[in-house]
């Protein structure tokens, strides 16, 4: 069943004179239970899809389309609606713990702070009980409620906001570059730890980073975007085989291989386009190795040329074995 | 020499320790006047052509090694030596002293839009060390010199980039201004620290490809400093791990990615997330986070942590051991095949 589906979700910030196009009628399905990967570079539109579905995006914003999650149409919800299901429904871990935890105020004091929202009349022995088990479940110990957010490690801090998103079992975890701030023995460490969260919590996971190999290893389906556009979805593993966008492709590419030989790697030529010009055809066409006339006037939709595989492509590749 | 190439750079046990007034724990205790061993005897040698690629977590002093051998930062022990001279010798005093250094080493770094200035052009980003250093006998010559640079590293047509200051580039563009501002002057030695990291990813292969191709057209050598496993195997010829201010393991890049021996350098591989979803990797799991350098040994730094531990890793820091083709690691109890069958 459908948990969260967003349908031809646009965000435009407007400026002085610009306006932005940073998400271009952006469609995804998240199920129950489902971990989904958002890859895209800088500029793809992908944090900023997270924060619509959050309703953190800034005043200037205009949004347009459908986030329906639960069947309630988030967009344009009102800001007292949206305080009853963040954090009990929905929650996020950002890349920063460092900047989105208080510095004065210590650990179990910011947990408890969290718990009342939604119980406010909490004791503070059961703020502090709760604050323990849910330590417990991230492997922290119990010291570190008497801390301060300067005395823990970078994963430590990134731990505690695992812990703080999953205080109320929400049916939705949204992480934005969550590990990407790590080092590597630490992100593998997180990177299990949410995966096995995951299953004992019940939760979905929309999981965002710039790193394809996060995605690769830890979530189930995993959505390309470019530009502002939705380009590929699909199951990971399969993807990443057999991508049929050449953005796609052009991606994977780019990323050295751990094992094998050390085939010259290849880059996408060019540069992201402007996102406040107008762009009627694919936002991809200036930098596509296949692209033909049509591509520069229409614009691809995202639809369905496979089961379970869709991709906003003219000329998709056929996917074949030696292809990717 | 190895195979006609010279050696350039010979590390002699550089030691950087850094005092420290007052220093916090993680578990809250303070300590005074403690002495910080940021890079704690390292030695290494690098021939013409080859590229070195350092890795190891945050802490561990890979980004103060480069800055060592750049001159940055004054050793506190030990010796570096390029092209066979120390560069305790180079005269800081005289400016023909520092030129004449500066011309055999440079440095790359991470953010390019920090290490040039937003108000000069990109002709005169190139130009200025070109004239400093007294390379081309006219300003026409120099900005043929310039140019021919510019279109070497694929900003086509050049004139046009000329004229352009830092904001009106991308990050990958400004970042292979940024290269061939040290390449220009055909530097012996060359650290890049993170050159890529801040780049976006479809971008940062031709980066790479830029970096190694200019290193070994100009037959200099690199030390490439990196947290990125793929990516430093991907353009090293060697790699040293580097753990609390020391090498761990070093050799050529292959053998110490695939068949890596330290326990260390096994963890990190191991955990490194791969893109190919066929790769079925069991990462090695261990506890808690890198400790500060601080208060470290007698025994081996990575000790507590480690899954190999046994009573003498905690009295003696392992010495250095070659397991065949110049693959060294400090270990007492690893055994150099079982880190073989982790990787297909």
């Amino acid at each position: 069943m459908a948990l969260l589906e967003i349908r031809d979700l646009t965000v435009r910030y407007s400026t002085k004179g610009k306006s932005i196009l940073a998400c271009d009628r952006v469609s995804l399905l998240v199920e129950e239970q489902d971990s989904v990967g958002i890859v895209g570079e800088s500029g793809s539109g992908k944090s900023t899809l997270a924060m619509a579905v959050l309703g953190l995006l800034p005043d200037a914003a205009q949004v347009e389309g459908e986030i329906s999650f639960k069947g309630v149409n988030l967009a344009g919800l009102s800001d007292r609606a949206y305080a009853q299901i963040r954090w009990k429904e929905l929650s996020a871990v950002f890349q920063k713990s460092m900047s989105s935890l208080s510095p004065v105020h210590k650990i179990g004091r910011q947990i408890a702070d969290i718990y009342r929202v939604h119980v406010p009349k909490a004791r503070d022995a059961e703020c502090r009980k709760t604050a323990l088990e849910i330590l417990k479940k991230v492997n922290l110990p119990p010291r570190v409620l008497d801390l301060y957010p300067h005395q823990l490690s970078g994963g430590m801090l990134q731990r505690v906001s695992i812990a703080l998103c999953l205080l109320f079992h929400p049916s939705l975890v949204i992480l934005d570059e969550a590990t990407t701030a790590l080092d590597v023995v630490t992100e593998g460490q997180i990177l299990r730890e949410i995966e096995r969260l995951q299953e004992t919590e019940k939760v979905a996971r929309l999981m965002i980073t710039h790193n394809m190999a996060v995605v690769a290893t830890s979530c189930k389906k995993v959505a390309v975007m470019y530009a502002g556009r939705m380009m590929e979805t699909g199951n990971t593993a399969d993807v990443l085989k057999r991508p049929r966008h050449p953005y796609t492709k052009g991606l994977i590419k780019s990323f050295p291989s751990f094992t094998g030989d050390r085939q010259s790697l290849r880059g996408i030529p060019g540069s992201l386009p402007d996102l406040g010009a107008p762009m009627p055809g694919c936002v991809f066409a200036p930098r596509c190795p296949k692209a033909r006339e049509t591509c520069a006037s229409q614009r691809p939709e995202l639809v369905d040329i496979e089961p379970g595989r869709r991709v906003a492509c003219f000329y998709p590749e056929n996917g074949g074995a030696g292809d990717a | 020499m190895r195979n006609g190439r010279q050696k350039v750079l010979e590390v002699k046990n550089a030691v950087k320790h850094y005092r420290q007034k007052m220093l916090t724990l993680p578990d809250g205790r303070r300590l005074k006047n403690q002495l910080v061993k940021a890079v704690d005897g390292v030695s290494f040698a690098l021939f013409s052509g080859e590229i070195l690629g350092v890795i190891g977590e945050s802490g561990c002093g890979k980004s103060t090694l480069g800055r060592l051998l750049v001159k940055l930062e004054p050793l506190t022990g030990g010796d570096i030596l390029i092209n066979g001279k120390s560069i305790q010798s180079v005269n800081t005093k005289s400016k023909a002293g520092r030129l004449a250094f500066r011309k055999t080493v440079q440095l790359i770094f991470q953010n390019p839009y920090e290490s040039v200035d937003p108000r000069e052009t990109v002709e005169r980003i190139l130009m200025t060390p070109l004239k400093l250093h007294g390379i081309g006998s006219s300003e026409d010559e120099r900005r043929k010199i310039c140019v021919e640079a510019l279109e070497t590293a694929g900003l086509k047509p050049a004139e046009d980039f000329l004229s352009r200051y830092p904001c009106e580039l991308s990050g990958g563009q400004l970042q292979r201004i940024a290269i061939m501002r040290a390449m220009i002057l055909n530097p012996a030695f060359v650290v890049a620290d993170e050159p890529i990291s801040m780049l976006d990813v479809s971008i940062r292969a031709d980066i790479l490809n830029l970096l190694k191709e200019q290193t070994k057209n100009k037959n200099a050598c690199m030390v490439f400093i990196s947290h990125d496993i793929a990516t430093t195997r991907y353009i090293s010829d060697k790699v040293a791990v580097m753990y609390l201010g020391r090498i761990v393991e070093y050799g050529n890049a292959d053998d110490v990615m695939h068949r890596p021996v330290h326990p260390y350098t096994r963890a990190l591989i191991s955990n490194a997330a791969s893109i190919d979803p066929d790769e079925k990797r069991q990462p090695i799991e261990i506890q808690g986070e890198p400790p500060s350098p601080v208060g470290t040994g007698p025994g081996c730094f990575f000790a507590p942590r480690c899954f190999l531990r046994t009573e003498r890793c905690e009295q003696e820091y392992p010495p250095m051991a070659d397991c065949g083709g110049g693959h060294w690691f400090s270990c007492f109890n690893a055994q150099p095949d079982e880190g073989k069958e982790q990787v297909p």
